[in-house]
């Protein structure tokens, strides 16, 4: 049940957990009552992976070992013991056992999450990166998109309606201001990913928070305007081809887009709480040079944008195409040993010493940090009313995925996924695991297959084909061990 | 469940396409109610429907304002674009069965039998049709087209299709005033982004502005508040050549007079750098009357002029630049003003006009304008302005005044260069921006400094015996090659020594400005600009390894960084590091092999390869073991009569490499510990003379420099490039001209010369579809 109904936040008052941004959010939402179930799916994609072992509880490291030649104790990469040849599914709801997978207990989430392991998806070839080719099943590449990705897919039918169709936000490291190599709209169609919290605040917020009384959104709205005249009228004298026409009419087809989105955030105004914004003060998490200062600000965000029906879709991308360079200083100093001139370890060299235990123990807290940030955002949606009945939590499906697979070098054998949410979409997260059989058994399954489960509990049933798998897909169809519909 | 497709009863015979035209231009583009023949093979049968009903309007090109081209299964499997997910098939089926706007547009709907037909294909997973292959991708890749049909000359005026033209991520930044300040990340991250599946970064295939780009410009936290600003700086500069301006930061409450004026110098002068309309004009004045309005004082001058020009960066001739000709039907020349971009485009990123920066401005960091405030290539705009542009022997004489040459000061660097005191590291040699990224593209090198090596001295002379740790001198100093992340020093930690691909690019400049047999000296050279020992010793006291060299270049002489390699060590470009690492591996056993032999008959010999995505199999060698180099894994992995269709292209011409790691250096001993092995059998090359056993790269580059099929592919890459666009045989004449006029001396200038004067460059097809 949840604790809080967005109506009755509406009246305020309720204090509720979530983000520092958040919390005085949620005292007030948009007025909703019960309405047609308005699916939710928010992608949070690591750079150079998260590890098996992270996300690995001990009853599932039991069931494997029941089967394997070679148990598992400590290893951090662990698809090459699966010797089962059909699903592996346990139920033992002790998800809060696995190295970085707690966060999800002390949030009170780990019963309606679910880890799913051995999904290969070789399709993107791994490396440090695969670009797009995690959610696009594609070969990505830093420098060409290949295929359309899931978030994409999802948003051309979920965001229909809301101001935008999707989110995508994510760190990069101080000054980075947006990233093109997590998602595409279509081959060489990259989507740009905002890296600062502050251009991501003012593009989700600023016209809700200033309304259009703003002068600087007045400013905004009329040099639309002069760009739709101008463009409108090169359009009138234009002598060129179809194909060079089709390019000033994509281009009038954005301004009106933003014009659009613009007067559905104005009527937002005044239903909607906003985040607070940056200050420019010491202290202030937007400006801060710690990557999970900042990441927490672009998770709350997000958490903000799908309470007040901003969008249904969104990727939180921590290092994208890598992220090799981000330095995890505030959480290496946690680390039990860790010698204090080596906190500037960029994550790329803490990676290749992932053969020290001290290195092992400093990446499982990396992503049990992104854990946290995760358990953080599903506990604010689950204290919320759904209009559709139940939690935001139970309409909404949390995925947190590597991009790139296993390991540093990844060779995309396994890409580990924790799930969060999505219960009244028909998914199985109950505190299980499932373990598929490894890559190159006929049980296998592939990333592509749980993309292909996400749109079918979000009512698209059309992505058998998603990806570029080809002759190379196992199986089509959604995952039945994780989705009831199936 | 498969189903079966049914043949309709009483089927008659097949029937050729039939186009009418209406009254009015609209194009019926079906069959006119007659049932399709089918075989009852769902693949030659959804073939048949296409060729009935579809291709009248989608041909290929298309026709009558249709999106796409229906000729070919393969256009039926491929992704819609309106559509993320479906296939262009999912989408013809849906709109051929909807009840509004159905397809067909005219006439009756496709027979439901025929629908079944297509559904069934889809099912079986939308098969080729045995009985009739589907063709190659010829209109998608150059490389198949026939190599000596592209220099056969039938004399036909040639024209290019009219385009409108994105600027590109670099050519915007270059219309900013003072982009230093912007930063030069502003490159990065302006999101004029190239088409990422074009070959080369000219390409103007569909780009267009999105709402991520006009968010940026919009938005007064990102570019929208720093180029405005930017600008009026560099308009306030300008006053002194350019009076039209000085009334707008004077006078208050401005007069309409002035208003028109100043917007006319302002977009002429920092927005579209050409000839304004009356039209913009008296949009971007009405806007700005508004604007002024808004003022109570003339010190809001500054700010309401930045709005102003961050609002007029928003139209459409500040985003594109048309290449439509002067508006005569059918085929028309470029105007003045497109040629002269035209041709600043082959130059560089620099328009014609656009602001620059004198050297020593950016010494002192700071805008002091004493230098070109009429923008780059005030020539260029004069022949632009007279005329005389549209002389062949003007553009010639622009365009040698402009591609290169000697400067101990390389301002061509600018602004890019962290720091004046860099350009001591650099060759003496220039070449105009445009010319470098054709080679920096061609080659692929510009990629260098995102690769991954791991241990890039391992199987050479200097392989690390101890540790391995990535902080060791050799993983920092091929570090520094990438990045300069280490060799800062001097003041204010302004000076780094050159990295890789400057030091390519340097090396390839000598040649050029030589242009003297350019192609055979890019190919067999071995005049290496190499690096210096900084003071920062620890950063390079080994960066002249990976190119074999033990001992460290002293910095104090520049004439000390040129040196000649050993004849058994290195030749041309294709043998220097970058190059190398560039393609390849992340590991010394991984199969480089497969990556530069690719590149060879794609580059160099302008041949097809299959792309992996095509062949759908799992693509990976054998685990790494210490007894087995790449050569073995490779060939262990691709022995198979299926593998070597497509390996055969690229393994043999790939084998000579393996002299060389993967980051690079020269081995000294394979990862087997035996002997490097750089032998190759070449057999059926496209050019017979190329056929016969090569010992190693050295050999192998003495063949292809001698090689004529190299030489017209070298052509090509640099029409692909200049053109901005891929060959065709329509381009044949000016292809035969450029190959002309190479052969008198192996001048790639001249070469240049004869593509920018041709009918191709300077001519454009108009209208139609």
């Amino acid at each position: 049940m949840p604790r809080i109904s967005r109506r009755s936040l509406l009246r305020g008052g309720a204090a509720v957990a979530g983000g520092a941004l958040v919390a005085p959010l949620v005292r007030q939402l948009r007025a909703a009552g019960p309405g047609a179930p308005s699916p939710r799916v928010v992608i949070v994609i690591e750079g150079n992976c998260f590890y098996t072992r992270a996300v690995l509880s001990a009853s599932a490291q039991a069931a494997i070992n029941a089967q394997a030649s070679t148990p598992l104790t400590t290893q951090m990469i662990c698809d090459t013991a699966y010797r089962h040849s059909a699903p592996l599914t346990v139920t033992a709801n002790d998800l809060g056992t696995a190295a970085s997978l707690d966060p999800l207990v002390a949030h009170g989430v780990d019963g309606k999450a679910a880890v799913v392991l051995g999904l290969s998806n070789k399709i993107a070839g791994g490396g440090h990166s695969s670009f797009q080719g995690g959610l696009a099943c594609a070969r990505g590449s830093d420098s060409r998109a290949p295929a359309v990705t899931i978030d994409a897919v999802l948003a051309a039918r979920l965001g229909v309606g809301t101001p935008f169709d999707a989110i995508r936000v994510g760190e990069a490291g101080p000054g980075a201001r947006l990233s093109y190599v997590t998602c595409a709209a279509g081959p060489g169609r990259p989507l740009a990913i905002t890296t600062d919290p502050v251009d991501a605040y003012n593009r989700l917020f600023a016209a809700i928070v200033g309304g259009p009384a703003d002068p600087r959104i007045q400013q905004q709205q009329r040099a639309l305007e002069f760009a739709h005249a101008d463009v409108t009228a090169a359009l009138g004298t234009f002598g060129g081809s179809s194909a060079e026409r089709a390019k000033l009419e994509a281009y009038l087809a954005a301004i009106e887009s933003t014009q659009l989105r613009l007067t559905r955030l104005f009527g937002l105004a005044g239903a909607v709480s906003t985040p607070a914004g940056p200050t420019g003060t010491a202290g202030d998490p937007y400006a801060s040079v710690d990557p999970f200062d900042r990441l927490g600000v672009q998770f709350d965000l997000v958490t903000a944008a799908l309470l007040g029906g901003l969008t249904n879709v969104a990727v939180i991308a921590s290092g994208p195409g890598g992220g090799l360079g981000l330095n995890y200083g505030s959480v290496l100093a946690t680390i039990p040993g860790w010698a204090p001139n080596a906190l500037g370890m960029d994550r790329h060299t803490l990676q290749h010493g992932i053969g020290q235990p001290i290195h092992q123990q400093a990446i499982l807290a990396v992503t049990r940090k992104h854990v946290d940030l995760i358990g953080r955002m599903a506990r604010t949606l689950d204290d919320t009313a759904d209009p559709a009945g139940g939690t935001m939590l139970d309409h909404t499906i949390i995925v947190y995925v590597s991009d790139n697979g296993e390991q540093h070098h990844s060779e995309a054998r396994e890409w580990p996924i924790l799930l969060v949410g999505g219960r009244a979409l028909g998914l199985a997260t109950d505190g299980r695991t499932v373990v598929f059989p490894r890559v190159g058994q006929a049980g296998n399954r592939q990333l592509s297959n749980l993309w292909n489960t996400i749109g079918h509990a979000t009512g698209d049933t059309s992505l058998d084909r998603f990806g570029q798998e080809g002759s190379g897909r196992i199986a089509e169809g959604p995952l039945a061990e994780i989705y009831s519909g199936a | 469940m498969m189903r079966r497709s049914r043949r309709p009863a009483g089927a008659g015979p097949r029937l050729a396409p039939l186009i009418l035209t209406l009254a009015l231009g609209a194009g019926a583009c079906s069959d006119d109610g007659k049932t399709t023949p089918l075989t009852g093979d769902a693949a030659c049968d959804t073939l048949a429907i296409l060729e009935a009903r579809c291709v009248g309007c989608h041909s290929n090109p298309p026709v009558l304002g249709v999106p796409m081209a229906l000729t070919s299964l393969r256009h039926l499997r491929s992704s819609s674009a309106a559509f993320p997910g479906a296939t262009v098939a999912d989408r013809s089926v849906a709109r051929m069965a909807a009840t509004t706007l159905p397809m067909p547009p005219r006439g009756p709907q496709v027979p439901a039998a025929e629908l079944e037909v297509f559904h069934t294909w889809i099912e079986l997973g939308m098969p080729a049709c045995a009985t009739d292959p589907e063709p190659a991708p010829m209109e998608e890749d150059p490389n198949q087209i026939p190599q000596d049909e592209l220099f056969t000359c039938d004399g036909a005026p040639g024209a290019s299709p009219g385009r409108l033209r994105r600027l590109g991520q670099d050519e915007w930044r270059m219309t900013v005033p003072s982009r230093d300040q912007l930063g030069k990340a502003w490159a990065g991250y302006n999101p004029m982004l190239a088409n990422a599946s074009d070959r080369y970064s000219t390409y103007t295939s569909d780009e267009t502005v999105d709402d991520a780009v006009i968010d940026l410009l919009l938005d007064p936290g990102l570019l929208g508040g720093r180029v405005g600003d930017e600008v009026v700086v560099h308009l306030r500069a300008m006053r002194s050549i350019e009076p039209r301006l000085a009334c707008a930061f004077t006078e208050f409450p401005v007069t309409p007079g002035c208003v028109t004026t100043a917007m006319t110098a302002v977009l002429e002068r920092a927005v579209l750098f050409r000839p304004a309309t009356a039209d913009e004009v008296g949009r971007l004045a009405a806007f700005a009357t508004q604007v002024f309005a808004g003022e109570t004082a003339v010190a809001q001058r500054d700010a309401s002029l930045a709005r102003i020009v961050n609002t007029a960066a928003l139209s459409t001739g500040a985003l594109f630049r048309t290449e439509l000709g002067d508006g005569t039907a059918g085929r028309a020349r470029l105007t003045d003003a497109e040629l002269a971009q035209a041709l600043a485009r082959v130059l560089g990123s620099y328009g014609v006009g656009t602001p620059r920066q004198a050297w020593k401005d950016v010494v002192a960091n700071r805008i002091a304008y004493t230098a070109g405030l009429e923008g780059y290539y005030p020539d260029l705009a004069a022949a632009a302005a007279d005329g005389s542009i549209q002389d062949p022997a003007t553009l010639d004489a622009l365009l040698r005044a402009h591609l290169g040459g000697d400067d101990p000061d390389r301002a061509d660097l600018l602004p890019d260069l962290f720091s004046v005191y860099s350009r001591q590291s650099h060759g003496e040699r220039w070449l105009a921006g445009g010319v470098r990224g054709f080679f920096r593209e061609w080659l692929g090198y510009e990629g260098f400094p995102a690769v991954f090596k791991e241990q890039p001295g391992l199987t050479s002379q200097f392989q690390p015996s101890g540790s391995t740790s990535i902080y060791g001198a050799m993983n920092t100093s091929y570090r520094q090659l990438q990045t300069g992340y280490y060799s800062s020093y001097g003041p204010a930690g302004a000076f780094k020594e050159s990295l890789l691909v400057d030091q390519l690019d340097d090396m390839i400049a000598a040649v050029v400005t030589d242009d003297h047999d350019v192609l055979r000296q890019l190919l067999t050279t071995r005049r290496f600009h190499v690096p210096a020992q900084s003071p920062n010793f620890n950063a390079t006291q080994a960066t002249q390894l990976v190119y074999n060299l033990a001992d460290p270049i002293a910095n104090d002489d520049p004439a000390n960084r040129w040196v000649t390699l050993p004849a058994s060590e290195r030749a041309g470009v294709l043998t220097h590091p970058a190059w190398l690492a560039t393609h390849g591996g992340n590991f010394e056993d991984d199969p480089s092999i497969v990556r530069r032999g690719k590149w060879v008959r794609e580059n160099l010999l302008c041949q097809y390869v299959p792309p992996l995505a095509s062949v759908m199999v799992p693509a990976m060698v054998g685990p790494s073991a210490p007894d087995l180099t790449a050569r073995d894994r490779l060939d262990a992995a691709t022995a198979s009569d299926e593998c070597q269709r497509c390996h055969q292209l690229m393994n043999p011409l790939g084998y000579p490499f393996e002299i060389y790691n993967h980051a690079g250096f020269l081995r000294s001993v394979d990862h087997d510990g035996g002997a490097p092995d750089g032998s190759s059998l070449l057999v059926d090359m496209p050019d017979p003379a190329l056929d016969g056993p090569v010992t190693s790269a050295i050999d192998l580059m003495d063949k292809l420099a001698a090689s004529g099929r190299v030489k017209r592919c070298f052509i090509r890459q640099s029409f692909r490039y200049f053109m901005g666009r891929p060959e065709t045989r329509a381009d044949a004449c000016a292809l035969a001209q450029m190959e002309q006029a190479y052969d008198v001396q192996g001048s790639f200038i001249t070469m240049l010369s004869a593509l920018v004067t041709s009918d191709a460059f300077r001519y454009r097809t108009t209208g139609g579809n």
